[in-house]
């Protein structure tokens, strides 16, 4: 019976420590959202990649604005625009890519004056750390022996783009055949050369920043570059429009360029 | 002739069949029979330790360090474990009557009901998340909710209902199977000895089922810990409010990997230890019980 107790104990231990290791959350929020009590809270629908920068802007965002609480859920672009059409609600909606950006504005789900971009996104050729296969162009990928990934088109904006930079190129044929796997998202498209799966993607710049270690970039001619960009809007559902042009603004800013510059992302629109 | 002694039950020991067939042959035939059975156990075994120990083997010190001590990790594994066990409460609060019904009553549309008990399990997560969310939400009672002052979607409340919603199988079905397996004559005789359903249940059948109970329990807990699709779409992924630690593993995947296997392996740590330590306890409660 007494070590039954010191069994039921440890398991309580265990409960209690896992719940209170590390520091205390910077915020305790309770509420449903958009109560307002003394402090203006907004939500903010961010894709998931952009999770690193934006969680930082953040931060800096209510140190300087102390009467304003940014709560961020962060997902995939469809199923966040999904949520917010459907729950109508949500204050900013900032998705991974502007083709999602685009829906959200056929939605009517967010004011189209209010869209800014937050930062570019730009293509390129990412390869193995130390490029073992040295490939240099376009045309690289489609020499035999080079396994490639791609993101998919119609379901991906990287794989349009992809799929839109090797037909301006005339290499779309060529080096589809060396296309071992379509990726479904991003991310995913970033991973299968990280983890070695292929020898290149065409991917975002930013993925060198996310794995410096594990990914080189080869940029693209710009002759054929198709460029993307991460945009951020108010939505029509919001209920502090000026608190949230607040956000975006500082997004925006210098200070917001710089955050996201820290993490690898493109902040001045590339010359083309 | 060969049958298992008395001896053999009073130490405690559940009378398993491998041990009875073991005592029925002799000593180089059980060694052989054994060795068989480890051996085509193993393949299973291996593939689920496996991944396992490879993810633990990529965590460094120093990256456990940095990204799983942050108070958005932390938050992340306590709303899972505080969710996840009240998830379970619910689960055998609302499940256990559902579980008696199917054992002790035979009517027409208890096929159906027994099916709809299955959905969950067929259900994709992300399906049952929209689901939950179109009845829950703006667009079916939560607009009439919201005149109240009560808001599910998006919260905590909507973390628990995700995990309800999959993981409710598990200890129904278990409950039922615990439920039925006891036999009639040992209810039939506490009705004649003057107790009624209620104490019949709580103090004959619930007892005699509770190893049933408690792997149907176990098992929900885990299912509702590791839950992932529904609540990502029903509770959104708020840091610190309604990102469990699987959601926060997926984000954190996306940009930065080491840390999300950083994160998957404290889950592992932690999971592993609470199901270890709950099967102490159970399994002292069970050794004890079954002692004449």
């Amino acid at each position: 019976m007494l070590s039954n107790l010191r069994w039921a104990v440890l398991l309580l231990g265990i409960l209690f420590a896992a719940g209170c290791a590390g520091k205390e959350a910077p915020e305790s929020r309770t509420g449903t959202p958009g109560a307002t009590g003394e402090k203006i809270r907004l939500i903010a629908f961010v894709g998931a990649a952009s999770k690193p920068p934006t969680t930082e802007a953040k931060e800096a965002f209510e140190k300087a604005n102390p009467n304003i609480v940014v709560d961020i859920s962060f997902g995939g672009s469809g199923t966040l625009l999904n949520q917010m059409t459907l729950e109508e609600t949500g204050d900013i909606y900032m998705p991974g890519s502007n083709d999602y950006m685009d829906k959200a504005e056929e939605k009517k789900a967010v004011a189209v004056e209010t869209r800014k971009i937050v930062a570019y996104l730009i293509p390129m050729i990412c390869v193995q750390r130390g490029n073992p296969k040295n490939i240099q162009s376009l045309k690289d990928l489609a020499r035999p022996g080079v396994t490639v990934g791609l993101a998919k088109a119609g379901a991906v904006c990287l794989g349009d783009a992809a799929d839109g930079i090797l037909r301006r190129a005339g290499l779309e044929e060529e080096v589809k055949k060396n296309v071992i796997t379509y990726a479904g998202s991003c991310d995913q498209t970033q991973q299968l050369v990280q983890l070695g799966e292929v020898d290149a993607v065409i991917g975002w710049d930013a993925f060198k920043h996310w794995s410096p270690d594990k990914i080189d970039v080869v940029p693209i001619a710009r002759e054929h570059l198709q460029v993307r960009n991460i945009p951020a809007a108010i939505s029509t559902y919001t209920e502090h429009p000026e608190a949230a042009q607040k956000f975006i603004d500082f997004l925006t800013s210098e200070e917001g360029k710089e955050i996201f510059s820290k993490h690898g992302y493109s902040v001045t629109p590339p010359q083309i | 002739m060969d049958t298992v002694s008395p001896h053999h039950r009073s130490k405690g020991e559940a009378n398993l069949p491998g041990r009875l067939a073991g005592g029925h042959m002799r000593g180089g035939g059980r060694a052989r029979g054994t060795l068989l059975v480890v051996l085509l156990a193993l393949p299973l075994l291996l593939y689920l330790a496996g991944p396992i120990v490879g993810l633990m083997a990529r965590t460094t010190p120093s990256v456990w360090e940095s990204y799983v001590c942050c108070w958005q990790a932390a938050s992340a594994l306590r709303l899972s474990l505080v969710t996840a066990s009240i998830a379970l409460i619910v689960v055998i609060i609302i499940g256990t009557p559902v579980a008696y019904w199917l054992a002790h009553y035979d009517f027409r549309g208890k096929g159906l009901i027994d099916t709809l008990i299955d959905l969950p399990l067929v259900l994709p997560p992300a399906a049952a998340g929209f689901a939950l969310l179109l009845l829950f939400g703006q667009q079916g009672i939560g607009s009439w909710l919201q005149l109240h002052g009560l808001r599910i979607s998006l919260t905590p409340l909507a973390v628990v209902m995700a995990q309800v919603f999959v993981a409710s199988p598990f200890y129904v079905k278990q409950a039922r199977a615990g439920f039925e397996a006891v036999p009639q004559d040992l209810r039939l005789a506490s009705a004649t000895l003057g107790a009624g359903p209620a104490r019949t249940f709580l103090r004959v059948t619930a007892p005699l089922s509770s190893p049933a109970l408690l792997a149907g329990a176990v098992m929900t807990w885990a299912r509702a810990l590791g839950e992932f699709g529904a609540t990502l779409v029903f509770a959104g992924a708020f840091p610190g409010r309604t990102e469990t630690m699987p959601i926060a593993i997926y984000t954190t995947s996306t940009t930065n990997l080491p840390a999300a296997i950083a994160l998957a392996c404290t889950l592992v740590i932690v999971s592993f230890a609470v199901l270890v330590v709950t099967r102490e306890i159970a399994g002292r409660r069970l050794r004890i019980s079954l002692a004449p």
